[in-house]
């Protein structure tokens, strides 16, 4: 068992699942050049002097090669893990992803997997519209991707193994604040958890939430960054005498629905907190769902604290107003009392 | 010199308003910023508040007039002071007085229980309640923007539960109402709806039944279908409980009202059983038990060569539908059929809506699918 960052937890991971398999490869843009910081936010740091060039591939700056190469290296038999230096270079990417990954087992009858994982990170972090954009919604409207959202480095870890032996392309998005990078890769206003990581080979089952903090007067539900500015937010409740169950998702395709409807019909309350733009987001979807399954079990309406339908602000001011606050979580509970 | 007590201007789409009530009577004192009537816009009620410490006095305006912005519609005075000559018709007046003087609470619905205003209830709350057969109008709402949540429903019950429990005739009547009060009092608040329908189909299905060895009753019909249908759409009471379906049964002196558990899924061989054995062991058996609360029950006068009766004040249910005799009428079995009901319990519109499909799937059984 080691204390590590999320960075450190995928590093550990992808080397133990290269170790393990020989088909397993990383493939992206400066992410083992020597000098170089192991990817945009150090994840492969060191690996390409484990591994070697041929197994960390370097490519020219271009998402929608990098992507056709892993798709095609998938579809051939390889296993890459493929990353982006920012989510919103996957929108280079889009016909790769949506029309060739997702659709092609299902198009050929089962006889074609893609066994690809694509590695993202996601969140505002005062770096420009292009460069903060979370989305997970985007992805999880795609049939056939599976769409993983770790927030602590056991997770992480452990779901980038189930993500790596999984035989579907699976995203994998990651928060820039939660990565615990160092030095010139840290980020302004990181959380950086800190977690506990067994050292001997598990995984985490895709599909299977878990609840970060019992409660019975409130739902919150919060992935990434938002998990944390939900947890703060129970934290300033339980002051006041209302008890908040905080639920982290983990994955978002496969949901675990049971999860989370069992929560919202023990409390009847479901607050939902995601940095996404609010319409279309996730949060949505998801207050639909309980809208759908726990409607007689609700005791207010649902409510949404999401990121306004703007392009993320690049002035630090505004980004605070941007990104979902634990005092907008903590207000939108109180207004369902 | 007196104050005006002025009818508050709303934004720039509202002309006129309806008084709701006031809160204080003529004579009564009042305090300034205590709320002093209410009144309601085409999108939300307000709470007024008085202008000043004072007397109400030169009220002209009464609850349900709809009154012009910026009318006078009273004064409060201090002792002593005289009030100016009461204008004729206030919905005119005004419009006119400079810088009238006004403190308009922030938007804040008033929720009363007043059965014309909407009730905003939770889902937890009203499923709560109606398991509970909580009367809705009676809880008490807490939650956010005046709606009733769950915690208002559980408070409802446990300042009622216990009352029911130990209780005694007149505790009870305080949330049931309608049987505690003398006939007189009632019997203007019941309608009555009579049709005549065509029973020639369901005389046929009564046979076809009898020729497969069940023996309903035409009761037991009208049961089964009604319950279908109560199924398929409920009938509300007002309180927000959805009647249930009862059966009559002579007992004593008059008849006497069994409640049928899951009417609306009993096949017709349990249906019937549980009929006969009503009406065979009355409600004097203990395992049936009358519930005043929300009972629509059903009763075959044709038997006693009757076309329909009525219900008085005092049983227990809230509605009755009466099937009569039934008669020939040249090729086709014709009966009459009425519905008596509660007005303070079901709407009457309701009610004709249910009796309009009850008639429809009676004279043509074969529209419950599978019978």
């Amino acid at each position: 068992m080691s204390q590590m960052s999320i960075a450190q937890a995928l590093r550990q991971g992808i080397r133990e699942e290269m170790q393990r398999d020989e088909r397993v490869f990383c493939i992206g843009e400066d992410i083992g050049i020597s000098g170089g910081w192991g990817g945009a936010f150090t994840v492969t740091l060191g690996l390409s002097d484990e591994f070697g060039h041929e197994r960390i591939l370097d490519t020219p700056i271009s998402e929608i090669g990098l992507a056709g190469v892993a798709i095609g290296a998938a579809c051939a038999g390889l296993r890459p893990i493929a990353d982006v230096q920012y989510g919103d270079f996957l929108f280079c990417m889009m016909d790769q992803l949506a029309d060739q990954a997702a659709k092609m087992r299902y198009m050929s009858g089962g006889t074609i997997t893609v066994p690809m994982v694509m590695r993202a990170p996601v969140g505002s972090t005062s770096r420009g519209a292009q460069h903060a954009q979370s989305l997970e919604a985007f992805f999880t409207h795609i049939p056939g991707l599976k769409v993983l959202a770790p927030a602590t480095a056991y997770d992480a870890k452990g779901l980038l193994k189930s993500a790596v032996r999984d035989d579907n392309p699976v995203i994998i998005f990651e928060h820039k604040l939660l990565y615990g990078s160092k030095g010139a890769r840290s980020e302004r206003g990181a959380l950086s958890p800190i977690g506990e990581v067994p050292d001997e080979d598990y995984t985490v089952p895709i599909g299977k939430g878990i609840v970060r903090r019992e409660g019975k007067d409130v739902t919150i539900v919060g992935k990434l960054l938002t998990l944390y500015r939900a947890l703060a937010a129970a934290d300033e409740l339980a002051k006041e005498g209302i008890e908040a169950e905080v639920i982290d998702p983990r994955t978002l395709v496969p949901l675990d629905k049971e999860l989370i409807l069992a929560s919202v019909r023990k409390t009847g309350r479901l607050v939902i907190v995601e940095e996404d733009n609010i319409t279309g987001g996730w949060a949505g979807d998801l207050a639909a769902i309980a809208a759908e399954e726990a409607f007689f079990w609700l005791d207010a309406p649902i409510k949404r604290v999401s990121a306004p339908d703007s392009p993320a602000p690049f002035a630090p001011v505004l980004e605070q107003l941007y990104v979902p606050s634990v005092a907008r979580v903590v207000q939108a509970v109180k207004s369902l009392f | 010199m007196p104050k005006q007590v002025l009818v508050p201007p709303l934004g720039t789409t509202v002309d006129t308003v309806t008084l709701v009530s006031w809160y204080k009577q003529e004579g009564e004192a009042v305090r300034k910023g205590e709320p002093l009537f209410v009144i309601e816009t085409d999108k939300a009620n307000l709470d007024i508040e008085s202008p000043a410490n004072g007397t109400l006095r030169g009220v002209t305006a009464s609850e349900g007039d709809e009154v012009k912005a910026l009318s006078v519609i009273a004064y409060i005075s201090e002792e002593g002071e005289v009030l100016p000559l009461v204008e004729e018709a206030p919905t005119k007046a005004g419009g006119v007085s400079a810088a009238p003087q006004l403190i308009i609470q922030p938007m804040k619905p008033v929720v009363k229980s007043d059965k014309t205003r909407r009730i905003f209830i939770s889902p937890r709350a009203r499923r709560l309640a109606e398991g509970n057969r909580v009367p809705i109008v009676e809880i008490k709402p807490s939650g956010p923007e005046g709606a009733i949540i769950e915690r208002d429903v559980r408070l409802w019950l446990s300042e009622h539960t216990a009352a029911v429990e130990v209780t005694t005739a007149p505790e009870k009547a305080q949330h049931e109402p309608i049987a505690a009060l003398p006939a007189g009092a009632r019997a203007a608040e019941r309608f009555v709806f009579t049709v005549e329908i065509d029973v020639t189909r369901m005389v046929a299905w009564r046979a076809r039944l009898l020729a497969n060895k069940l023996q309903p009753s035409y009761t037991s019909l009208v049961l089964y279908i009604a319950g279908r249908l109560l199924a398929a759409s409920p009938l509300q009471c007002k309180t927000g409980v959805s009647l249930e379906l009862a059966v009559a049964v002579p007992a004593d002196e008059s008849f006497r009202y069994v409640p049928i558990e899951q009417a609306g899924v009993l096949s017709m061989a349990k249906l019937t059983a549980f009929e006969q054995q009503a009406s065979t062991t009355g409600s004097d058996s203990p395992e049936f038990q009358t519930d005043s609360g929300s009972l629509l029950a059903v009763l075959d006068v044709g038997g006693y060569e009757l076309d329909t009766y009525s219900l008085t004040a005092q049983e227990p249910v809230c509605a009755l539908l009466c099937l009569g005799r039934m008669r020939n009428q040249g090729d086709r079995m014709v009966a009459w059929l009425s519905l008596t009901a509660d007005s303070a319990k079901i709407g009457n519109l309701q009610a004709a809506q249910f009796m309009r499909e009850l008639v429809r799937l009676i004279e043509n059984p074969e529209l419950l699918l599978g019978i």
